[in-house]
């Protein structure tokens, strides 16, 4: 998709990040080069919003005291509004459902991981209002989400490309279609 | 020891600070960017900092 397609698209939207980009940025070799990032959301009036799974997945390696509030301070200072299992109860049931469709099509062969699994029912529940940004595109198949913009960052150590995704429910409904009828011939 | 004690005392500060923030708005929206970018990078820069010190201080206790 162009970038001024996008632009009217991702401007006023909510965007939630995946934790390798929370990983990747809060690094102060690579702080500076994701300024641009930070500054193409800023410019579209975009919301970032934290996601409670990735908060885990950013401090989970962390047991020094000062280590963990500096990243917990991090990340609300970038983020807004902190998503979690209260906003979206059917959460956990809808990222199930997304793991049989990946099981079925081969999708991360025994590594299905939960988190991503919720934060594709994330973007499957405020499916109008929000995107992922991830560095990880094989986590996101396009067979699911439509990859809709990739905004490269060339920083010292490497080239970052990170790629908006949104749920794509035409997609969604093509493959329940077809686990369903699997389920139904058995 | 006082050095420990500042650091622990502007860690609080920062976290009351974050805790005041309009939370209904992220870095992007709220209207400061410039300013809590630099403050970010603090933030960054304060985490490297102490990781190294503690990491120091733990290959000292080892030996």
């Amino acid at each position: 998709m162009e970038r001024g397609q996008f632009e009217e698209i991702i401007r006023n939207k909510w965007v939630v990040f995946d934790t390798n980009i929370l990983i990747k940025s809060f690094t102060s070799e690579n702080f500076e080069k994701f300024k641009v990032f930070f500054d193409y959301l800023k410019n579209n009036n975009c919301e970032i919003v934290n996601f409670d799974l990735v908060g885990f997945e950013f401090t989970r390696n962390d047991y020094c005291p000062s280590d963990i509030a500096h990243k917990e301070i991090f990340l609300k200072k970038i983020g807004a509004i902190l998503l979690n299992f209260n906003h979206a109860p059917d959460l956990l049931e809808e990222a199930l459902e997304i793991s049989r469709i990946y099981s079925h099509k081969g999708i991360q062969k025994g590594k299905i991981s939960l988190v991503d699994c919720c934060l594709g029912a994330l973007l499957k529940i405020y499916n109008k209002n929000i995107f992922l940004a991830t560095l990880n595109h094989k986590d996101f198949p396009t067979i699911l989400f439509d990859r809709k913009f990739i905004f490269p960052i060339d920083a010292d150590d490497d080239i970052h490309t990170i790629a908006f995704y949104r749920f794509n429910n035409n997609k969604w409904a093509t493959l329940k279609n077809d686990f369903d009828k699997i389920q139904q011939s058995q | 020891m006082d050095n420990q004690r500042n650091k622990n005392n502007s860690l609080r500060q920062l976290k009351k600070y974050v805790d005041n923030l309009d939370r209904t708005k992220s870095i992007t929206t709220r209207g400061n960017f410039e300013k809590e970018w630099r403050e970010l990078k603090e933030i960054v820069e304060g985490a490297k900092r102490i990781n190294k010190e503690q990491k120091w201080k733990e290959g000292n206790l080892k030996k």
